[in-house]
This record gives C-alpha cells, sequence and structure tokens, in this order.
C-alpha cells in the first residue's frame, strides 16, 4: 500500500502537467482530489462529453443559496486533470475536505457571534480551494508565506518566483522530483517560518487525513492525493493524529449543502473579478497548456494575428524582433525562456512602439481571452434553472461572456416574448439584460444590453424557492415584496416592472395592495408620486396587448384622492417643501394631461382653481397653479393678468412676489415675450421695487430667469430696454391691407384653395 | 582634466566602469565592454562582490533599463521617447559609454542639420584639388561607430527634418553606409548599434516615419512614478553638479528640495499632492530636468548673492521662471497655485512671499 501526495497550485500549469505524468506512472486505484465531499454525487459529470472547461462546481446551502462556493476549474487545472483521470479509468475520485455543510454553519454561527459582518453577507462566500495555496481560507491569517522563499530567491513577487521554478520549468518525466521539491519546500515553510495555520485550516487538514485512513481501511493499494501544495506535509503523519482529529469534529454544527456544475468564465478564473482571486492570465496558461513546446513565436504571432484585425499593420518581422528581444530579456535576467512578462515587454517595445494602450487590447483578448464554458445539457439542474434554460434557448438569447445588443421590435412575437423573459429576470434581481435607452423609436423599440456572470445562476438557483418556472417566482417574489413594502410608490414600481413581464395574475394583486395602501395613507406626496409610474403603465396597454382597466379604475381613484387631499396638504409648508410638492404638481399634472380622461382633468383644475384662491399657501404653488391653469386654457388671460397684478402688487411682501413669479415662469418665459399685458405688469413691479427690495429678490429672481434657454432671455432683455409694450398690434395689421383691395374677389379663389388643401 | 566643466560619463564614472570590469563574469556581446548583466548593475546601481559601490545613474523601473539593455543586444537600435526632462539623454549617454567606453560619438539633431551630418561630408578643399577620395571625406560619428564598432547617438531624433531622418533606413536595416562617389561602403563592425532620442511634448517635432519607427524599438520613459523617486533623482543630480561647478554652498536641505518637487509635481499633475484641489498646469513640461536647475540656480544665488545657505528668495527666481513660460497663460495659472495652494500652506509663507514678489 502506499499514498503519494501530490502538491499542486491550483490553476497551474506545470503541476497540472506533473499530475498527469505522475498518474499515468503510479496507476492509482482511488484518488483523492481536495473538495467538498457533497460534490461526489455529480463528479462523474466531469469526463461528460459536451463538457468543457472552465467550468465551476457549485456547492450551495439549501436553505439559503446565497451562501455558496465555486471551485472553478480550466482545462489546465491539476485537479481537472485528476477528476478526469479517474472518470476514464473507471476508478473512484473522491473529494477531500472539510464537508462544506460544517463549514456554512460554523460560517453563520460565527457570522451571529459578529454582527458587522452582515454586511457582506449579499456576496458569496469565497471559495475555498481555488485560490492559490497562500490564502488557505480565503482570510489570510498570515502574509502569503511564499513570499518567504520568494524574497530568499531574490524575487518581488512570489506568483514569479512559484511560476518558473514550479510552472514553467516542466521537465519531461521529473514528476517524482517536481512533487518532492514542492512537499520539501513547503514542509521546511511550515516547519520553520510560519506558525501552525488557524483552526479552520486544522479542522480542514483533519478531516483530510480522515478521508485518507478510510480510503486505506477500504483496502485501496496505490492512493494518490491531490490537493494544494500548502496541506502536504500535514498530511504525512496519519496513524500519530487520530484521536486528536476525531475528537474535532465532535459536535460540529451542519447544514444541508447541495452541488451541481455551472459554466465559468475566463475572467472569473483572473484577478479582475474581484474574488476567487486564483490566475491573472488564465489565457495564457491556457496556452501553455495547448502549447508546451512554444517558446514565445506562437504566441506572439497571436499577437500580431490580434493587431492585423484590429487593422493595425503588423509584420512577420514585428514578431521575428519581438522574440529576440523576448528571448535577450530572458537571458538578462536569467530565466530559462521567456515568460509572459518578457513577451509583453516585447510586445509593448517593438510592436506597440513603447505604448501601454495597446497592450490593455492583448490583455483582454489574449491574456485573459474571454471564454466560457458548458455544462451538459442532462447535468439535473433545479426547475427554475431548467425553465430558464429552457426559454433562453426558445428565445435564441447566447448566453456569452462578452457584451452583445439585442434590438426588440415588441410588435414581433418572438421580440415580445424576449422582452417578456428578460423582464421577468429583472423582477428576480437577475441582471443579464440592462435595458438601454431605445433612440427615439417609440414605445414598440427596447434596446437590451446581455452580459452573462456566472453568479447569475446562484441568483436563480436562490430564486427556486419562490416557484418553479420564472413567471410563478416572479409573481410570488413580487407578491411577498408588496407585502413587505408599505410605500405606494414602491409598490407602483413593482406594477410598472410586472407589466413588461406580463405578470398579469400579479397585478391585480398589486392593485389590491395599492388601494389598501393608498387607503390607509395620509401622505399626499406618496400618492402623487405612486400617480406617475401608473399613468405611464396605462399606456403600455396598446403595445402589449393587455386590457388594463383595473389600472384605470385605480389611477382614478388616485387622482381623486390627490385633489381632496391636496389644497390641504399645501398649507403652510416650509420653503424646501413647497419646492418638492411644486415638483410633483407639475409632474401630477403631466400625468393628468396624458390620461386624456375628461372628467378628471375637470376635477384637477377644479382643485388648482381652489387652492389658487386659498391663503396660506406657499407662493410657489400658488404661481404653479395660476400657470398650469393658464396653460391648459382653464382661465382667461384676463383672469390671469389679474392674478398677476394681485400676487405683484405692492401689498404683498416682495419675498412672496418673487416666489410666485418662480411658480408661474419655472422652464419657461416665452410667456412674457408673447402676453404684452403680463409683460407691463411685471415690467411695472420691477420698477416699483425699492433699491434695498430690489437687491434683496434678485436671488430668487436670478434663480428663476437663469434656467430659461439662452435665447429667451436675451429676447426679454431686448423687451426689457424698449420698456412698456403699448403698440396696439391688431390695428397695425388692418392697416397693411392696401385700399384697392377687393374683398369680394379674393373670395372667388377660396373654393379653389380648399379643394387644394381638402379642406 | 579637473578644470573641464562637464566630463564625459565614461571619464566620470571610469572608476565604476574599471571595477565593473574587473568583476563581470558574465559572457560579452562581441565589441562590447562590459556585458548587459553588468551594464544594468551600472546604471541601476548595486555592491559590488568585492564591495565596491556603484552609484545608480537611472531612478526608476529597473525593468525598462533591461528592455534597453536587451535591445542593443539584438542589433535592433533603440528608441528613447518621452517628455523633456526624463533622462533621455542622460541614460543614452551612460547606456553608450557602459557598452563602448565612449558616449561621445554624438550627433545632435536639430532643424537645420542635413544628411552629411549623418552620412559623411566633404572636405571641399581637398575634393576641389584632389578629387574625390577617402581623404576628403569627412567622417561623421555615425561612420566612425560603424568603422569601430560602437554605439552612436542621436539626439533629439525629432528635430531632424524627415527627408533626413529617412537616411537611417540603410544604416539601420542593412548596416551599411555606402559611398556611392568612391564607389565604397562602409560596413558596420559587430558592436554597432544606434540610440536615439526623442520627445513628444516639444513643439516643432517631425514625427518618425513608419519605415523608420519599424527599425527601433521604442522604450517611453516616464516621468518619476513617486515623490521619494523624484526628490532622490533631484538630491543626486544637484549634488552631483554643485560638486562640479565647485559652488561655495551648502547642500539643500531635503526640505526645499521636497517642497520644489511638491510644486513641480502638482503642477505638472494638475492635482496638490493630497489629491483634494484641482488645479491647471502650465504650458511648460515641468520635467525633473527643470527642477534640478531650479534648485541649482538657487544654490548660485544663495553661493554668490546669498549666504550661502539655499532660502526660498534664491529658489523663487527659477520657480518662476521655470513655471511661466506663456507670459500670458502661466501667469495666470501661477498666480492661480500661488493664491490657491502655496497661500494656505503654514509652513510655506517664505516661498510663498518670495514668489510673490519676483510674480509682481
Amino acid at each position: 500500500m502506499s499514498i503519494h501526495i501530490l502538491g499542486i497550485r491550483h490553476h497551474g500549469v506545470g503541476s497540472a502537467r506533473n499530475v498527469e505524468e505522475a498518474l499515468a506512472q503510479l496507476q492509482p486505484d482511488i484518488v483523492l482530489v481536495e473538495g467538498p465531499p457533497e460534490a461526489e454525487g455529480v463528479l462523474h459529470w466531469a469526463a461528460h462529453p459536451e463538457m468543457k472547461p472552465p467550468v465551476a462546481m457549485l456547492a450551495y446551502n439549501v436553505e439559503e443559496p446565497h451562501q455558496a462556493v465555486f471551485y472553478p476549474f480550466a482545462q489546465f487545472s491539476p485537479e481537472w486533470i485528476a477528476l478526469n483521470y479517474g472518470a476514464t479509468h473507471q476508478i473512484p475520485v473522491r473529494m477531500m475536505d472539510l464537508p462544506l455543510s460544517h463549514t456554512f454553519a460554523l460560517e453563520k454561527s460565527k457570522e451571529k457571534t459578529t454582527p458587522d459582518k452582515s454586511t457582506d453577507k449579499a456576496t458569496p462566500v469565497k471559495p475555498d480551494d481555488n485560490l492559490v495555496l497562500d490564502s488557505p481560507s480565503g482570510i489570510q491569517p498570515h502574509p502569503d508565506p511564499m513570499a518567504y522563499l520568494a524574497r530568499i530567491a531574490g524575487y518581488d513577487d512570489s506568483e514569479w518566483w512559484w511560476e518558473h521554478h514550479f510552472e514553467h520549468n516542466y521537465l519531461k518525466d521529473q514528476a517524482p522530483a517536481h512533487f518532492e521539491a514542492v512537499a520539501l519546500a513547503v514542509e521546511a515553510l511550515r516547519e520553520q517560518v510560519i506558525t501552525p495555520t488557524e483552526d479552520r485550516d486544522q479542522l480542514r487538514e483533519a478531516y483530510m487525513r480522515r478521508i485518507i485512513r478510510q480510503a486505506e481501511k477500504e483496502g485501496y493499494a496505490r492512493i494518490v492525493v491531490v490537493c494544494g501544495a500548502w496541506h502536504g506535509p500535514a498530511l504525512l503523519n496519519l496513524a500519530g493524529t487520530v484521536r486528536e482529529d476525531e475528537k474535532k469534529f465532535k459536535g460540529l454544527p451542519k447544514v444541508k449543502v447541495a452541488a451541481t456544475w455551472i459554466p465559468w468564465t475566463h475572467t472569473r478564473l483572473g484577478l479582475f473579478s474581484g474574488y476567487g482571486a486564483s490566475i491573472v492570465s488564465p489565457g495564457w496558461y491556457e496556452h501553455r497548456w495547448l502549447h508546451p513546446e512554444d517558446l514565445g513565436i506562437r504566441w506572439l504571432t497571436k499577437v500580431a494575428q490580434l493587431f492585423r484585425q484590429k487593422k493595425m499593420d503588423t509584420s512577420t518581422a514585428h514578431v521575428i524582433e519581438a522574440f529576440r528581444l523576448a528571448e535577450a530579456l530572458a537571458a538578462l535576467r536569467g530565466l530559462p525562456r521567456p515568460g509572459l512578462r518578457e513577451l509583453n515587454e516585447a510586445t509593448q517595445t517593438v510592436i506597440c512602439f513603447g505604448d501601454t494602450v495597446l497592450l490593455k487590447l492583448v490583455e483582454e483578448e489574449l491574456i485573459v481571452a474571454h471564454r466560457m464554458g458548458k455544462v451538459p445539457r442532462a447535468l439535473p439542474k433545479l426547475p427554475l434553472q431548467a425553465d430558464f434554460e429552457f426559454h433562453q434557448k426558445k428565445l435564441r438569447l447566447e448566453v456569452g461572456e462578452t457584451r452583445k445588443e439585442y434590438e426588440l421590435d415588441l410588435r414581433k412575437e418572438l421580440d415580445l416574448s424576449r422582452s417578456r423573459f428578460l423582464h421577468r429576470l429583472e423582477i428576480l434581481g437577475i441582471d443579464w439584460g440592462h435595458k438601454q435607452r431605445a433612440a427615439g423609436k417609440g414605445t414598440f423599440k427596447e434596446v437590451w444590453r446581455l452580459r452573462w456572470e456566472p453568479e447569475m445562476l446562484i441568483k436563480l438557483i436562490e430564486m427556486g424557492i419562490w416557484g418553479n418556472t420564472l413567471e410563478a417566482a416572479g409573481s410570488r417574489f413580487l407578491l411577498d415584496q408588496s407585502q413587505r413594502g408599505q410605500s405606494i410608490t414602491e409598490v407602483a414600481r413593482f406594477i410598472q416592472q410586472a407589466i413588461p413581464a406580463e405578470l398579469f395574475a400579479v397585478i391585480e394583486k398589486l392593485l389590491g395592495r395599492i388601494n389598501e395602501l393608498a387607503t390607509i395613507s395620509s401622505d399626499i406626496l406618496e400618492l402623487m408620486g405612486a400617480l406617475v409610474p401608473l399613468v405611464d403603465v396605462s399606456r403600455y396597454g396598446n403595445v402589449r396587448k393587455t386590457d388594463l382597466s383595473a389600472i384605470h379604475l385605480l389611477v382614478e381613484g388616485l387622482v381623486t384622492r390627490i385633489c381632496i387631499g391636496l389644497p390641504n396638504a399645501c398649507y403652510g409648508l416650509d420653503e424646501d417643501n413647497a419646492q418638492k410638492m411644486f415638483g410633483h404638481i407639475r409632474q401630477v399634472d403631466e400625468a393628468i394631461r396624458l390620461l386624456e380622461n375628461d372628467l378628471l382633468t375637470q376635477t384637477w383644475y377644479q382643485t388648482l382653481g381652489i387652492m389658487l384662491d386659498k391663503q396660506h399657501i406657499s407662493a410657489v404653488i400658488t404661481g404653479c397653479t395660476c400657470r398650469l391653469l393658464f396653460d391648459a386654457k382653464v382661465m382667461e388671460t384676463e383672469e390671469t393678468a389679474r392674478h398677476f397684478g394681485l400676487a405683484l402688487s405692492a401689498g404683498n411682501e416682495p419675498a412672496y412676489a418673487a416666489g410666485w413669479l418662480e411658480g408661474f415662469l419655472k422652464g419657461s418665459g416665452m410667456i412674457l415675450l408673447l402676453d404684452h399685458a403680463l409683460w407691463n405688469i411685471l415690467h411695472g413691479w420691477v420698477a416699483s421695487l425699492e433699491e434695498g427690495h430690489f437687491v434683496e429678490l434678485l436671488p430668487i429672481l436670478r434663480r428663476t430667469f437663469s434656467r430659461f434657454d439662452v435665447g429667451e432671455r436675451r429676447q426679454l432683455g431686448e423687451k426689457a430696454r424698449r420698456g412698456r409694450v403699448v403698440s396696439t398690434p391688431v390695428n397695425r395689421r388692418t392697416q397693411t391691407v392696401p385700399d384697392h383691395f377687393d374683398p369680394a374677389r379674393a373670395e372667388r379663389v377660396l373654393p379653389v384653395v380648399r379643394q387644394l388643401l381638402g379642406i | 582634466m579637473q578644470s573641464v566643466l562637464r566630463q564625459h560619463a565614461e571619464q566620470q564614472f571610469s572608476q565604476e566602469l574599471e571595477e565593473l570590469k574587473k568583476q563581470d563574469t558574465h559572457q560579452r556581446p562581441p565589441n562590447w565592454h562590459l556585458s548587459p548583466a553588468a551594464i544594468l548593475t551600472y546604471l541601476m546601481g548595486g555592491k559590488l562582490k568585492n564591495g565596491f559601490e556603484v552609484t545608480p545613474k537611472y531612478i526608476g523601473s529597473r525593468r525598462l533599463m533591461e528592455i534597453a539593455v536587451a535591445t542593443l543586444t539584438t542589433d535592433r537600435a533603440l528608441l528613447l521617447y518621452g517628455l523633456p526632462g526624463t533622462a533621455k539623454s542622460w541614460v543614452s549617454e551612460h547606456l553608450s559609454a557602459a557598452i563602448s567606453g565612449d558616449s561621445t560619438l554624438l550627433i545632435q539633431g536639430t532643424a537645420g542639420i542635413g544628411e552629411e551630418a549623418i552620412r559623411y561630408g566633404w572636405n571641399y578643399a581637398r575634393l576641389l584639388a584632389e578629387g574625390p577620395s577617402e581623404k576628403a571625406l569627412v567622417v561623421t560619428p555615425m561612420m566612425t561607430a560603424m568603422k569601430e564598432g560602437k554605439i552612436a547617438r542621436i539626439e533629439e531624433l525629432t528635430r531632424i527634418s524627415s527627408d533626413v531622418q529617412d537616411t537611417l533606413i540603410t544604416i539601420l536595416s542593412e548596416k551599411i553606409l555606402p559611398v556611392p562617389e568612391l564607389n565604397t561602403e562602409v560596413q558596420a563592425i559587430k558592436g554597432f548599434n544606434v540610440i536615439a532620442t526623442a520627445n513628444n511634448r516639444d513643439k516643432g517635432v517631425n514625427e518618425l516615419s513608419g519605415a523608420l519607427k519599424r527599425r527601433f524599438n521604442t522604450v517611453i520613459l516616464p516621468v518619476p512614478e513617486t515623490m521619494d523617486e523624484e526628490i532622490d533623482i533631484v538630491q543626486r543630480r544637484v549634488a552631483s553638479l554643485a560638486k562640479v561647478l565647485e559652488l561655495p554652498a551648502q547642500a539643500p536641505s531635503l526640505k526645499e528640495i521636497q517642497r520644489i518637487v511638491t510644486i513641480f509635481r502638482e503642477l505638472r499633475a494638475g492635482t496638490t499632492q493630497d489629491g483634494k484641489t484641482k488645479i491647471k498646469s502650465p504650458t511648460s513640461t515641468m520635467s525633473t530636468a527643470e527642477a534640478i536647475s531650479v534648485v541649482n540656480s538657487g544654490l548660485a544665488l544663495a553661493a554668490h548673492f546669498g549666504d550661502g545657505v539655499l532660502s526660498a528668495h534664491d529658489l523663487a527666481a527659477g520657480l518662476v521662471g521655470a513655471v511661466v513660460k506663456d507670459p500670458v497663460q502661466d501667469k495666470i495659472v501661477w498666480n492661480e497655485y500661488l493664491e490657491t495652494v502655496l497661500k494656505t500652506r503654514e509652513d510655506w509663507r517664505d516661498i510663498y512671499r518670495a514668489c510673490k514678489e519676483i510674480s509682481l
């Protein structure tokens, strides 16, 4: 019986090659791989022909799916090699690590004791073992231990050191020596430099030992263990630690854990993605894996091809010169062969003329190399996930890592379904699609920008508790949210979301909820805020072929409530609140005009009329109502002029007058240009102000007038220079008619003109 | 030799080069005086095995210097590119001193030079008297470098007019210099290479043609990354220049250098060091080289007209001159900077007042 421990670096190309070689040499009858034992049920999928790395093993807490861990694998991951070896040689593969059921439970209990940890609860838990060996538990208890060795060897970066010594220097048929060297290095580190690792790690290593012992007991003769190099030395002493280890497992808390495979992306393997720190250059690693013999020429040729695709002249001579420089650099640095650093520098110096900007392109396209894995279709899935995939395929929406834009024409059946699908996902918090502003093409156009991220699958699994189809889950989720929400505006927003998602069953209930809230709500601003989205929604009816009479009813109810409550709500507001109310009144007015419901419009203007005559309503609001009534032609010009004069008359505080003016004129001063009567009143008022008052009012007046556009302001200025306007334009026009004009002859033309115009 | 105003790099640092040569065990490219590794040590500084200390010549990224040296080992020409005052010529001089032991094969690029400055010229008296012959030929540094297998330097390559620039193409790609009048050619000996410098900020530059650009490996020298790096550069250069010029002044205090570097960095970056205030940048380049000369002229003032200690007053004159290159725009920028940034700094009062006096 023999136990072989292969200490690796996760995603290390050299490690992978050595593992491959060692496995072929050792011919094990069982392979133990570092990873969660819960995943054993899905391990056999690794060898499925449809499985295309990068993929990740996803393990999650069944009760709270957001507590999840990924174990990503690229095709050059040593663990992936081990899994595949097991599957192709028909020998058992087991995962050996502390079961996640314990890990999750421990984390949860820790969370409870340290309350401030809850802030980052939303982000998925850091994966344990896709990390480089330097951070075995996500949290780094000690600074990178490898850095210690790297420093001794004169490297400033431990990654580079490891890479040069253990990954890039792969020598054929040297696997045993390689693993021996790794084990020695780590052992020395663990013994002398770094104090034994923290509790969690000890627990994990104890569990690893337990699984090895178990395999031994079952009579396997050649056991191969593939684990992070850091753990290697801890797994040697099996016999002496039995009792101690078993003590540790007593009374460990437990939760239920499930595992599955999900597609992963290269970007996620990289550091840029913010978590799951592992490797920065998956594309380069993949290249090294696929072309181990390449010293850099093939890579540089790829770079050159990329530049050519982007319409940049890059010749073969460039490649040759770049390669020569890379080699010279490697020689200068005492490296056996150019690494990525040398190749990049050569590319920058020779091909990019020293510029770093173009190198970004190489980084994105080649060094990270956008790639997305695939998992077998037959993989057992949660019903919601299956429903998602069914629709996604049916609607021909591509799940890809790169951004893609779809322009949907909602008059087409397919596009409408797509839009519905994306809206449903949005409700569930899966932000795969981001709706873009469609440029002025009417309401039947929607532009979506799609970018898939693997975390969205977790969200999907998490949302699985709400229902088995997107429709059901979306409906229930919205309902639940609305039951919790106390604000009408919020519920109104849900309705706004539910309509394009066509969750009609919910809409009715949401409307009921709004009604409920509206009845008990005394906050008129709330109601006003809710009205705007609802009116927007009621316009959707045409495009979406849906019956929205319920909404109309609700809107009517809301308007009525607003009309009753508004005058009172406007009493005695301070400056800030008056401004807020002012904004709301204008929005509601706009919404009501959109509705084109005569009865409601009438009620609304009546209410405004009432407010106009009330005392103690803020001047801004009175001015605003006056203007709205004037614009709607409910109030005649003379009447408006009267109010205008009243507001600006000498009896009022100048501040009141200025406020009123602001309310009346907000937005546009065109009215002053066209209406001479109002102009004259304003002109007179300004002229009558005493100097002190005038200076006092300047800021308010400036606030009002500075918002007009430049042309208006100029015209106003010119008009002001001319002073009062006394001309009577009507008379002048009659005078332009010459004396010899014969009306009878002129009228004879009219029938023909009518015919031409089709009147 | 001490009376020379400015010594060549290979003279000034002859001892260092000598020691490096003794200790050098790596392989040398043909006709190189030192191995690439030793050249790096010469540039970046370090301690030799026998304890001899080599001073750093270039303060900044080691990797850039590695690229530069590696380029020269591949027979590709090196183009040092960057803003004015980023030590391009300095690096070029030291590189050629270390590689060929000779930094004097220099062609200064100006708008006025013609082909004969790069290829060869004629001694017309002789040409008329004796007809075309080797003796009538006026040899250029470029030709010498080719014949002797040394490094030729071209300063300010982009100031040379485009058609003259292009005469370099044959030299760089074929490594020959034809002399059709004598029906002969000069073939470059191993060890020959060209280091050119060019800057991308100055007015009146001629862009390199694509053909020429392809024959160079380009290394862009950046402005110093950190404050400490820049202070280090200024301090070292000021100290060595003061020694050469024999200024009877005390070495400037670290505080003064810090302030000058801060002012330069802030104006260059357009924000204050704490990143809180945005300021305008002047049209001048605000390079490290200028910072060095501000401190130097300040030292000279202090030595000859002051009490020998560098004070804010001594610095102010040079400072204003360095910042205000355009009398209208830069003046506004500078005054704004004075009033909004310098004035608010408690212990910068002296420099504020000194600048204010001059600016008025």
